[in-house]
């Protein structure tokens, strides 16, 4: 991977670690480990199924792996831009972690404000009419009207209890 | 005496389920829900129905089977309907089936022909998604003596049959298929095993325990990778198509026209909607192959083939027609044999699962008036979507040009809360982020993701007919007639799929070559 997309120059007919490279050795690693952990902790008849899939896969995943890396060593047209990809990735993480925090009725929203507002530079407007209507439809709906009842974070109920314990919300 | 008794519950059964569906407030509410809806998820480029179904999951949540079967199969089955719009008018695709009818639609509209497209595509959709379920209710009666007769063998064929079919879907990329495959296949594995009840990959985590469901791995190698890559560029750079207004400014009259194109060619629209809904029968093809298939079916038989690709009416007619005929054909063996269709109807399977239907063999007996609603609300959405359409197209044209900058965080809510309703497990969330990642790197890099689907729906379905088999007849079913008939089916089509692969050798990423990556995404 490399944080420019555009083919590389043959120059010397290096070995390079493409995304598709990557990919490949994470699908080995997971097939091969799964075969491992079939083989040493499972039953016979447990282990039988995992065994045949663990086993073909990592074989594929290996003859994969051979023709990327000779693949890698020519012209090569990275598919993975770091500058443009990891900034998304990370926003899905933040998202991710502010639900599991503060849970969707707090986090979803303001969430959606930061991305809209920060990420996306909508207007001012745009950004608190979306995260208004999304509130509406998590807790208006799903919570009040369905009667589904969300997570409301790991975090949420300790700070609910400090604010509790220093008087400043009922408990 | 028996027989006529059978066929006046079965007519009973018909049209009393037709009659709740109508005098049912809810279902009929929910339907009614769904067509914009299924508009919407055709409308907007990279959304689609896959896409939809589990983007809705988290409102169908806790809702009775039957109304969320419905629901859910209402908005799956107009989503390429949705997406003749866009497409006809501006010429791109919203998503893959929908590109056979840029080859005579869009060469119409620059021959001011847009209301004419528009009109003849749109009522042959709709006559395409009638006929395909007439067809499925002709052919019921016929199959149940068939899918009654199945045993655990004939079940552990069919599902390595599906696999098999890998080998179609993941085209010239046969080796990244076949890996995905197994990735979807070992993830199936995950919980308790069937057989001896111990933990498999579950590293003690109380999550994992009753499994991976379908909806989650869908949400984290479909919808995460789509969103990510629609968000992934500056404000702009995310392709939504140039608003051309000019292409709206078309008349009423024109599009009746086109409306009576289809009856002009009444022969080609009904023979595509019988190979749509054949072709949405056989597992693996999917909606672009009964789109193409119809098309290259409506060039052969033109007295005059040069027309085609140049604004022939017959171009359009003949692809809507099969795209949505195959959703009829494609419930046959999702609901009565557990195999799904296609990669649509692989999630489908896993949201039925999730709203406590259980497709099998046995739906036939117990569950057949939820099957006759299952097969009327297709009809109906199709019908009523296609005369919606007719009369507002031009104005849901619109959809097509939201913003993915404003349509991504959006989607990511909700497909977070998709996630973690499947299971009501905040880990899930996690798992969700992890794999999401290589899921991203699997789209940029066009590795086949629904083979993952097959592999995650398929696989354990197989394991445990296999287990099934074993206690009953020992190895000796493998030799069984039945098993050396599957074998013959399935060596043939191994065979026929690879013969196609290495026909194709001298072009880019081959199966046992490298990922192609020179051509655009």
């Amino acid at each position: 991977m490399n944080s420019h997309p555009q083919a590389q120059p043959t120059s010397g007919w290096r070995i390079r670690f493409t995304s598709t490279v990557a990919l490949s050795v994470t699908f080995l690693v997971i097939f091969s480990s799964a075969a491992i952990v079939a083989w040493l902790s499972y039953p016979r008849e447990a282990a039988s199924m995992p065994l045949i899939i663990g086993g073909i896969g990592a074989a594929l995943s290996l003859l994969q792996l051979i023709t990327e890396l000779r693949a890698s060593r020519g012209d090569y047209e990275e598919q993975i831009d770091l500058r443009k990809d990891v900034p998304i990735y990370l926003w899905v993480w933040s998202f991710v972690i502010a639900v599991v925090a503060f849970g969707f009725v707090l986090a979803a929203p303001v969430m959606l404000f930061a991305y809209l507002r920060f990420r996306s530079r909508e207007s001012w407007w745009l950004s608190l009419l979306l995260p208004v209507a999304v509130l509406a439809m998590l807790y208006g709906v799903f919570q009040l009207a369905l009667g589904v009842a969300l997570f409301e974070g790991l975090a949420t109920p300790l700070v609910r209890d400090w604010l509790a314990s220093v008087g400043v919300a009922g408990g | 005496m028996h027989t006529a008794g059978a066929s006046e519950v079965d007519l009973h059964v018909m049209f009393s389920s037709l009659l709740g569906l109508l005098v049912t407030p809810k279902l009929l509410g929910l339907m009614l829900l769904a067509i914009p809806l299924g508009i919407f998820f055709g409308c907007v480029p990279g959304l689609g129905g896959k896409l939809g179904i589990v983007l809705l999951i988290p409102f169908v949540y806790g809702m009775d089977p039957l109304p969320g079967a419905v629901f859910l199969l209402s908005m799956h089955a107009i989503v390429h309907t949705g997406g003749i719009v866009p497409s006809i008018l501006f010429g791109v695709p919203t998503n893959g089936p929908e590109a056979p009818l840029l080859v005579d639609g869009y060469p119409m509209v620059r021959n001011g022909q847009a209301g004419r497209a528009l009109g003849a595509a749109l009522s042959a959709a709709g006559v395409g998604g009638i006929i395909g379920v007439i067809c499925l209710a002709l052919i019921l009666p016929v199959v149940e003596p068939f899918v009654l007769s199945f045993s655990p063998i004939e079940f552990f064929w069919l599902a390595i049959i599906g696999i098999t079919l890998i080998s179609a879907l993941a085209g010239k990329m046969l080796v990244q298929g076949l890996i995905v495959g197994c990735f979807g296949w070992l993830i199936g594995m995950i919980g308790l095993d069937p057989q001896t009840g111990v933990q498999r990959f579950t590293f003690n985590q109380l999550f994992l325990w009753d499994g991976f469901d379908v909806i989650s791995g869908v949400l984290a190698l479909y919808a995460l990778p789509e969103m990510m890559q629609l968000g992934r560029g500056k404000r702009g750079d995310a392709g939504t198509q140039a608003k051309n207004t000019e292409v709206t400014q078309y008349t009423f009259a024109e599009v009746w026209d086109g409306v009576k194109d289809n009856f002009r060619h009444w022969g080609l629209a009904i023979t595509t909607a019988v190979m749509g809904t054949f072709i949405g029968m056989i597992p693996g093809l999917g909606g672009e192959a009964a789109g193409w298939m119809c098309y290259a079916f409506a060039v052969s038989r033109s007295k005059d083939p040069e027309r085609f690709g140049k604004g022939a009416v017959e171009g359009v007619i003949a692809p809507s027609t099969g795209m949505n005929a195959k959703e009829g054909g494609g419930l046959l063996p999702t609901l009565f044999f557990g195999v799904p269709a296609g990669s649509g109807m692989a999630i489908m399977l896993g949201a039925l699962i999730m709203l406590g239907i259980k497709p099998g063999p046995l739906m036939i007996v117990h569950d057949l008036p939820l099957v006759w609603s299952l097969i009327w609300a297709i009809a109906m959405s199709n019908l009523l979507c296609t005369l919606f359409l007719l009369v507002v197209g031009k104005h849901m044209s619109s959809i097509a040009h939201i913003r993915a900058e404003v349509l991504v965080p959006v989607v990511l809510v909700f497909a977070l809360l998709g996630t973690y309703l499947a299971k009501d497990h905040w880990e899930s969330l996690l798992v969700f982020a992890g794999m999401g990642a290589i899921g991203y790197v699997m789209r940029r890099n066009r590795w086949p993701r629904p083979c993952f689907i097959i592999g995650l729906v398929l696989g354990p379905t197989a394991e445990l007919s296999f287990h099934k088999a074993f206690a009953l007849h020992g190895l000796g079913f493998l030799v069984q007639p039945t098993s050396l008939v599957m074998m013959s089916i399935i060596v043939i089509t191994l065979i026929l799929n690879l013969r196609k692969t290495y026909r194709r050798k001298a072009g880019p990423g081959d199966a046992g070559r490298a990922t192609p990556t020179s051509e655009s995404i």
